[in-house]
């Protein structure tokens, strides 16, 4: 809704350019964006600036085009790669500092996915 | 007797194949065998994971980086077998390792790293910074300044072949000195390569069966009068600053670029949710000729086998489905005992050597 308007010569020019350079500008330009700073190529794909396994936030582990559907199948395909990249929508351990051979007897986890160790922070 | 002899040459005549490095989620990096679809050695690292793996110019030993990217360990490729390692990390400091480039002559190597100290009380987080790194005397030799004086939290680089110039790869290619890292020559790729264009993207690195110093790539660029974005196919000769290209139509979401060997042929997987497709392109006719729908998943990888005749789907998992390139048929699926990480391939012609 429009609450105001221009009433005087001068005021109508702002409202014409201003007018001008909504029209100027890609819509995608206009877009409230938070906690990013995306590459070009990346302009029209989602954005995570956190890792999932970084925090822990249901609902914000998702592929990499922003869905869940994207995720691997069967899951036990992305769950290794989740250990060194995450983007498996559960937590698994750091091998980072904590758990480097978390997968050390099981060397593939679509076949031995019951030996894989429990880890209790 | 000479009747046996001229029937091991005919038997054993040359064929093309290709050694393929994977590494695994457990110590062991595997030697497989695209002529015979085997295993054809296991290579055992000192830690665990192989993760990253970088092959030299002479193509004769990896650079391969370990999961915790703290180690980096060199494997001869004719002894198969781990012969030197170096870290960055001691006592409560780890320095993680990110890109490596080794140089060609292997006398050093371009790395970026990040340090983390541990304190009582808490890490202490240094960096990012860029590296040069002397590989026989195993010291930290240079420290390069970053592109346009602007540190980055991740950026790809590499030597060109004569290991005279360093590429680094950041909005724009900018080519330094490779011993003084002064800048010598810059492509401006981030603005249209050509008066009219919008923006274009295609890649830089070469395939496997790429002619040297050309790399084939799938390239997207936006076309300005009708406002889409447009896929075609690109040579691009990196020295030179050229790019060769022309359209295919309009951009679809096809990925895994990957170049047959001759050069003739390419392929590239679509890719979307539910929806998969083997594409063949004709690079002699410059058209797409074949797409073919197939039972895929949501992450793939694709390779060409060095005979042409066979493509190989592979990535997240144990496993490599293996295609007939002719017909897009599939034929088997070829299982390992562990999951893989990564990988390179390593083309080589094998011939009767009596």
């Amino acid at each position: 809704m429009k609450h105001i308007k221009a009433v005087n010569q001068k005021a109508a020019r702002i409202e014409a350019w201003v007018a001008h350079e909504a029209e100027q500008t890609q819509p995608t330009e206009l877009d409230v964006v938070g906690l990013e700073s995306r590459p070009p190529h990346e302009q029209n794909g989602p954005h995570f600036p956190l890792g999932c396994s970084l925090v822990f936030s249901p609902g914000w582990e998702a592929d990499s085009s922003g869905g869940t559907a994207g995720l691997c199948q069967p899951v036990e395909r992305d769950i290794f790669d989740c250990h060194l990249s995450c983007f498996w929508p559960a937590h698994v351990p750091d091998q980072l500092n904590h758990s480097a051979d978390w997968t050390g007897n099981c060397a593939s986890a679509q076949k031995d996915w019951r030996k894989l160790d429990l880890i209790f922070p | 007797m000479i009747i046996v002899m001229v029937c091991i040459s005919v038997t054993l005549e040359a064929q093309d194949t290709a050694l393929w490095y994977f590494g695994t989620y457990t110590k062991d990096l595997l030697v497989w065998d695209e002529a015979s679809e085997q295993i054809v050695d296991r290579i055992e690292m000192r830690y665990n994971i192989p993760a990253a793996i970088v092959v030299n110019e002479r193509k004769d030993r990896l650079y391969v980086r370990d999961a915790t990217a703290l180690h980096i360990e060199v494997v001869d490729l004719k002894k198969l077998e781990v012969v030197d390692e170096f870290t960055l990390s001691q006592g409560n400091v780890n320095v993680r390792i990110g890109n490596f480039a080794p140089h060609p002559s292997d006398q050093k190597a371009v790395m970026f790293v990040k340090r983390y100290t541990k304190l009582q009380d808490r890490y202490v987080v240094e960096g990012p910074f860029l590296l040069e790194y002397d590989l026989t005397n195993k010291t930290v030799s240079d420290t390069i300044p970053w592109p346009d004086g602007e540190e980055r939290e991740s950026i790809s680089f590499r030597y060109s072949p004569d290991g005279a110039t360093l590429y680094m790869f950041t909005r724009d290619i900018i080519a330094l000195d490779a011993d003084s890292y002064e800048e010598i020559d810059r492509w401006e790729i981030s603005t249209p390569i050509e008066p009219g264009l919008g923006r274009s993207s295609f890649g830089t690195v070469s395939e496997p069966y790429d002619e040297e110093g050309i790399a084939t790539s799938l390239f997207r660029v936006t076309d300005p009068a009708q406002n889409r974005r447009m896929m075609g196919i690109a040579r691009v000769r990196l020295s030179e600053k050229e790019v060769d290209f022309y359209t295919l139509g309009e951009s679809e979401p096809v990925g895994n670029f990957s170049l047959a060997p001759g050069g003739e042929k390419a392929y590239g997987l679509l890719s979307q949710i539910g929806e998969y497709e083997l594409w063949e392109f004709d690079l002699v006719n410059r058209r797409v000729s074949k797409r073919v729908p197939f039972t895929g998943r949501p992450r793939m990888s694709l390779a060409v086998s060095a005979d042409g005749e066979r493509l190989f789907i592979y990535n997240a998992g144990n496993t490599i489905d293996v295609y007939d390139s002719a017909t897009i048929e599939y034929l088997r699926t070829i299982v390992f005992d562990e999951d893989t990480t990564t990988e390179v391939v390593i083309p080589q012609t094998r011939g009767f050597t009596p």
